[in-house]
């Protein structure tokens, strides 16, 4: 009975790489020769596949939840007292089940693709699916080999040691991953239509249409795992930040930024023609950079919180990365002058001159953030040296690239097409500029004196005004409902612009709780009291509580103002039983205008030491990135305008829909 | 007319504001840093992954933030005290990577980048291939398709060659570099340490803030094991078995640096003065004279063992006094060490002088 299970997960994955494999030969030919394959064929691939991974990963969902420690993977990472929601989550706290859930969400893209697909006269849908199904199969291929959560023990453990502690003391475990994943895995869909697009030797406009719904889910959901990686980071990780450039980190925001540099260019390819040839580049590096990200997490390449173990994995990847960088630049390179367009912005100073200008920040931006992770790994392999390159260089290089951001991200999306005189961008941004600069007046009349802090609110109170003068010239009226009207017309222009918004907002946190941030570390007997930010910090006691899988220690950190308890902060201790490693968890009271964050450094019964931390404005961070994601779905829900139905039959594309 | 006097006093009440903008910086001045703190930023923990001492809590990172606070207090400057950091554990623990030596192209390859990408932006922009697609007056997707499949002419057939070539033997070259030298690197890394400063988690939490120089010896040592490859750190952990006396450990440290980096001039020195404790000058004087003999600049211990060897070791005060003049005339000279290069010289000339009175 014990082997039922791991037999079950077998049979899906084997039933994925072996259906991935047939997708990939039957998607590849019917782009060569349409009348050779069947639509019926290629759906039912499809669906073996899918089905396949749904069956792969509930097979590890029921082994966690029957404790079936016969499993290797169950045996490595889950134990008895884990909690329901932890023990489903630890399908993905490890290197196997992390590939599986990788296998489903590219199953499941896959199977939205081919919905699309709906006959095998579409010669880029089928040879899409086809790269899909060479993707999936080197994802399979890894489950069912090098990574095999499924593997039986032959003396199976009565328990096990549980997920890394990390992983199973927060909520956020079940959301980050997964949102991470759905974005990562996303954009190997814009990918599979360039690569087929190139082997069609088709330039045009039609794979970007038809990877436009995909590239914004991908990119929607990779900047909610951003954002929720940083919020865990800061309710857990207890160092006092939401962002430590660490590799793993790194590794998830480079294919964020070339993303981020495709969903504008590739606005400026359907609708000017132009940047064709670099959108293919910006695609292809996207998804060999999300392979490339994959690496350095799994493959211990890089020592980070994030790597699980060294495994074989680690060559694997790099082989595929290789494959990748390799294959896809070489059809680039030789289909490169079909796709190249002809026409060129005639000015710097138009709507697509700041596109160019925003494509090479973001992605100059990517350069930086790649250059400062691989080098040492570079610089060890070539000479054996050991170097560090941490936050101080990432923040000095971010630093003026971000400020070109943002003021491109002011200028750009209220400058015309073609060619803008200096008349009518004054005219646009004189009220916006005078705003900013209102703005600064009041801060520094108000105190602040941190240059950094005006120069950002300086850009966003611009930017924010800019665009609700956008709003109110180009509604039809004043009224709410048409400002209504207006927003639901132009949804990808108005989701762009929310976005946006919500990036000023992310700027202005970071800039604002960087510099205005207080920070002190204390040291407290029971009893004793202290000044913090305005309050009287008292350390009351500490308490244990047993729980089923863990020792909770706490300290009852009491916060009064004018002799009133205006609260209890409890940090806490949390020791698993089976792991060395204690988990610290800090509390953190927040309220609109600030944070204060309470992390324990050391704890015994009669004493206790604190890193506090007041940080202004901290929780809009969240609102800031849930705006830029809210501003990718709202782009989402439109109707695609010039959608199928607009679409020219020309000579040599598909016919329409049989 | 009515517009220009708008522009005009929407131009002049924003200047005015930002005006008020600068005086307030100005008069207020910037907001003082707090420069411990920055320091720290600029330091990595040598026990934890990838993270500053300001951000850890493990005990080193404490004792260490500990020392950067008492040396700002002593009054010395950033660039001595992160030297200070540097001879102790190497360059590995600028977490802030100079902008010389091994860590130059960080800060060259992106202002290159940069220049070249700011190129080809204005470069695009100002040739106008084109005109007549552009005058288009609607992008309509069947004129892009047209635009989109030019007619290939033989040309362009040898020049894409060219350039397949070229992207070819760049793809081998990256290729080959990455998956030879790449594997190399995958399987040595220490396994454990975390990004957060959980480390407090640990049975028996000793003394928080400690005296800055004490990261135990065992502490260190751990480190060392850690990161095997660097060797700065190894050659301070060897310098403290060396002044405690410890001369087994510090020798296997020192064999272990030179085993490493045969060519580093300080482990050539240090271990040479390990030989002179040893009762063995002839081979000490030999490893210093190596360390000496290094392209670069040799390092004032080098010049300073030297002068131990010839004066204490070998009897030769001439020798050692050519050491300590060529430490005289050295412009990175302590006031400190150069009274004990006085001292010694002194020493040195009295022997020099009367070496049949001292036998």
């Amino acid at each position: 009975m014990t082997t039922a299970i791991p037999a079950a997960g077998w049979t899906g994955a084997l039933l994925g790489l072996a259906a991935s494999l047939v997708l990939a030969v039957l998607g590849l030919r019917a782009q060569r020769r349409p009348e050779a394959v069947r639509h019926r064929q290629l759906r039912v691939t499809v669906w073996l596949m899918l089905g396949g991974a749904v069956l792969a990963m509930l097979a590890l969902e029921v082994a966690l939840l029957t404790d079936n420690f016969a499993l290797a993977y169950v045996a490595q990472t889950h134990s008895r007292s884990s909690s329901l929601l932890f023990t489903l989550t630890t399908a993905w706290s490890g290197l196997g089940g992390s590939l599986v859930l990788w296998a489903l969400v590219l199953a499941g893209y896959t199977a939205a693709v081919a919905r699309g697909v709906t006959s095998t006269a579409d010669r880029l849908g089928t040879g899409a699916l086809g790269v899909l199904g060479l993707v999936a199969v080197f994802f399979f291929g890894l489950i069912t080999t090098a990574a095999n959560p499924f593997e039986i023990l032959a003396n199976p453990p009565a328990d096990g040691p549980g997920p890394n502690p990390l992983l199973r003391d927060h909520l956020m475990v079940a959301f980050h991953p997964p949102m991470l994943y759905l974005g990562y895995v996303g954009f190997t869909v814009p990918f599979a239509f360039a690569m087929s697009a190139l082997l069609l030797r088709r330039g045009g406009v039609e794979w970007l249409r038809r990877t436009r719904r995909a590239n914004l889910v991908a990119w929607t959901f990779l900047t909610g795992g951003l954002v929720l990686g940083g919020w865990w980071s800061y309710e857990v990780l207890g160092w006092g930040g939401y962002w430590a450039w660490d590799p793993v980190e790194n590794a998830a925001l480079i294919p964020w930024l070339v993303a981020t540099a495709f969903i504008h260019s590739a606005v400026i390819q359907v609708r000017r023609g132009m940047l064709q040839a670099w959108n293919f580049v910006l695609v292809l590096a996207t998804f060999a950079l999300t392979i490339l990200g994959t690496f350095l997490t799994r493959s211990s390449v890089v020592a980070s919180v994030h790597s699980f173990s060294q495994s074989a994995v680690g060559p694997a990847l790099l082989g595929f990365f290789m494959l990748v960088l390799g294959g896809g630049f070489a059809l680039f390179a030789l289909r490169g002058e079909r796709v190249a367009s002809l026409s060129r912005p005639e000015s710097l100073a138009s709507r697509e001159g700041a596109v160019l200008v925003n494509n090479l920040l973001l992605t100059l931006f990517a350069f930086v953030v790649l250059l400062g992770t691989v080098y040492p790994i570079l610089v060890e392999a070539f000479t054996g040296a050991q170097v560090s390159i941490g936050r101080p260089y990432f923040d000095r290089m971010a630093l003026p690239l971000a400020f070109a951001l943002l003021l491109a991200m002011g200028v750009g999306p209220f400058t015309p097409y073609r060619r803008a005189t200096a008349g009518l961008l004054w005219s646009r941004l004189r009220f916006p500029l005078l705003g900013g600069s209102a703005a600064t007046a009041t801060l520094v009349l108000a105190g602040v004196r941190s240059v950094g802090v005006l120069a950002v609110a300086f850009l966003a109170v611009s930017m924010a005004a800019a665009t609700v003068r956008q709003v109110l010239v180009s509604a039809p009226g004043r009224r709410p409902r048409d400002v209504l009207r207006l927003v639901c017309g132009q949804r990808d222009y108005w989701g762009g612009q929310l976005a946006h918004l919500g990036v000023a907002l992310v700027a202005v946190v970071i800039a604002v709780s960087g510099a205005l941030a207080t920070r002190a570390t204390l040291t407290l007997d029971r009893g004793a009291a202290t000044e913090f930010a305005g309050y009287t910090v008292t350390f009351e006691r500490s308490e244990q509580h047993p729980g089923p899988d863990r020792l909770i220690t706490d300290a009852h950190i009491v916060f009064r103002s004018g002799g009133q308890v205006v609260r209890v902060d409890e940090p806490r201790l949390s020791a698993f039983a089976g792991q060395p490693q204690a988990v610290g968890a800090p509390s953190v009271w927040t309220t609109p205008t600030r944070d204060i964050y309470v992390a324990l450094a050391d704890l015994s019964p009669q004493r206790v030491t604190l890193n506090l931390y007041r940080y202004p404005l901290m929780s809009w961070l969240w609102v800031g990135g849930g705006l830029v994601m809210a501003g990718g779905c709202w782009a989402l829900s439109g109707r695609t305008r010039r959608s199928e139905g607009a679409e020219l039959p020309a000579a040599g594309k598909v016919p329409a829909h049989a | 007319m009515r517009s220009r006097a708008v522009d005009l006093g929407v131009a002049v009440a924003a200047l005015a504001l930002l005006a008020v903008t600068a005086l307030g910086l100005l008069i207020g001045g910037p907001a003082g840093t707090d420069r411990a703190d920055e320091l720290a930023q600029r330091l990595r923990c040598p026990v934890c992954t990838s993270v500053s001492i300001a951000e850890s809590q493990s005990d080193t990172a404490v004792a260490m933030r500990q020392a950067v606070a008492e040396q700002i207090d002593a009054g010395r400057s950033d660039a001595e005290i992160i030297d200070y950091f540097r001879a102790r554990y190497g360059d590995w623990v600028l977490i802030d990577p100079p902008a010389r030596g091994r860590t130059m192209l960080v800060w060259v390859l992106p202002a290159v980048a940069a220049l070249v990408g700011f190129a080809v932006v204005l470069a695009r922009t100002r040739r106008t291939a084109l005109p007549v697609a552009e005058l288009a007056v609607d992008p309509a997707p069947a004129v892009l398709e047209q635009v989109d499949q030019p007619a290939p002419d033989p040309g362009h057939d040898r020049s894409r060659r060219a350039r397949v070539a070229a992207y070819a033997l760049t793809a081998l070259a990256a290729l080959v570099a990455a998956g030879v030298l790449l594997p190399r690197s995958v399987g040595e890394r220490p396994a454990g340490g975390f990004v957060t400063g959980n480390e407090i988690g640990r049975p028996g939490p000793g003394p928080l803030i400690r005296d800055p120089a004490a990261v135990s010896d065992a502490e260190l040592e751990a480190a060392v094991a850690a990161n095997p490859g660097v060797v700065g750190m190894r050659l301070a952990l060897a310098e403290r078995y060396l002044a405690q006396g410890d001369y087994d450990r510090a020798g296997q440290h020192y064999s272990e640096a030179l085993r490493r980096e045969p060519g580093n001039p300080e482990a050539q020195a240090h271990f040479g003065w390990l030989l002179l404790q040893l009762g063995r000058p002839v081979e000490a004087l030999e490893w210093v004279d190596r360390a000496l003999a290094a392209p670069e600049r040799p390092p004032l211990d080098a010049l300073w063992f030297r002068a131990n060897i010839a004066l204490h070791g070998l009897d030769d005060p001439a020798a050692a006094l050519d050491a300590l003049e060529r430490m005289r005339d050295r412009d990175d000279l302590s006031p400190t060490v150069a009274q004990q290069v006085d001292e010694l010289a002194a020493l040195a000339r009295q022997r020099q002088s009367g070496p049949e009175q001292r036998r």
